[in-house]
């Protein structure tokens, strides 16, 4: 077929390595493409954008469910910063304040959090016991490395 | 999953990145037609959105591993999506194979003789009749696929030339192509989505 005696084979697993190496543009490129196609592009995403939320909305990696999981298991935690959730506003602010000293300026949740007077009640347990989780795991990693 | 790789998972534009990966995959899919004969369509329906959906519930859930460290997301996903594809083809193609042999005897095929071609395999090797008639088959198969592929862009001297840099042996990435024709890579790009577009529209075996 060619000065280079390429089989039929393999020129068309050439081309097919060639399709793959394709650069399909800017979003708005693809979109029209996928029109030309016949596909809703709006659709599309809008579908896989809702799949994607619900699943990381759920997912065990989401800080929200360890939290809730630390919720079930907190009463097996040996806490020696703070006590249940029935403390004060006071005492979670300061606990709060006695974590962020010991995890740093790291977690997101902190960040979102620098004035305690505007945040609920409710809230601030949710960063504590966030914050208390974190602060779990960061000893038990230590712990690791020091064994 | 650590909790930066679920983090960044958490900050991506999952409608883009969905619309670029069913893009690929129709892209791809379409050559893994042409390698297969034809045999192996799989850009129907619905079924380039339920590849890319399995693979992003699987990258999401954990099942497929993304490594930030290792490279960006997006490359990754579409080797993702070739792998997926990649088993779907073999397994049409092995399905086909399958049927082809239930559907004819041993003794059919050798009743028609076989070519002299086989008569040489079958002196240097262990091939079957069947397993001889089906390459045989395949060879004709994908015979009518570059048939088809140099039709689709006769008369059409970009996508020609594209085509005969290929053929020529050129490196088949998009910037030796470029090299080689001397144009933009972005031309050779959308000279290769014009390719593909054509194809997909004009169909194989449909």
């Amino acid at each position: 077929m060619s000065n280079h005696e390429l089989t039929d084979r393999d020129f068309l697993n050439a081309l097919a390595k060639l399709i793959k190496e394709v650069d399909l543009g800017s979003p708005d490129e693809i979109d029209a493409e996928l029109r030309t196609l016949g596909y809703d592009p709006e659709s599309l995403g809008n579908k896989m954008e809702s799949i994607a939320k619900e699943l990381l909305d759920k997912s065990p990696h989401n800080w929200r469910n360890k939290g809730q999981e630390l919720e079930e298991k907190r009463e097996k935690i040996d806490s020696s910063v703070s006590g249940p959730f029935s403390q004060t506003r006071d005492d979670i602010i300061a606990a709060i304040q006695r974590l962020r000293e010991q995890l740093g300026e790291v977690t997101l949740v902190t960040a979102h959090y620098r004035n305690f007077e505007d945040v609920p009640d409710e809230d601030l347990s949710s960063l504590l016991a966030e914050m208390e989780f974190l602060a779990k795991e960061q000893n038990m990693t230590n712990d690791s490395a020091d064994e | 999953m650590d909790d930066s790789t679920f983090q960044q998972l958490q900050q991506q534009d999952w409608h883009k990145i969905n619309n670029e990966l069913i893009l690929h995959t129709a892209y791809i899919a379409k050559s893994y037609s042409w390698q297969s004969g034809g045999t192996a369509e799989l850009a129907k329906g619905s079924t380039l959105k339920d590849i890319v959906q399995h693979v992003i519930e699987k990258t999401l859930n954990g099942d497929r591993k993304w490594d930030p460290d290792k490279g960006p997301l997006m490359p990754w996903l579409k080797d993702q999506v070739n792998s997926v594809v990649d088993a779907l083809y073999k397994s049409a193609t092995n399905r086909r194979e399958v049927r082809l042999r239930e559907d004819e005897s041993s003794t059919d095929i050798l009743e028609r003789g076989p070519t002299q071609a086989s008569h040489l395999l079958f002196a240097d090797t262990q091939v079957t009749p069947e397993e001889l008639l089906l390459a045989e088959e395949d060879a004709l198969l994908v015979k009518q696929q570059v048939d088809f592929i140099l039709d689709l862009v006769s008369n059409k001297p970009e996508l020609e030339d594209v085509v005969l840099a290929i053929l020529d042996g050129c490196e088949p990435k998009p910037r030796f192509i470029a090299k080689q024709l001397d144009v933009e890579v972005k031309e050779i790009n959308n000279r290769l989505k014009r390719l593909c577009r054509l194809a997909i529209k004009e169909g194989t075996y449909e």
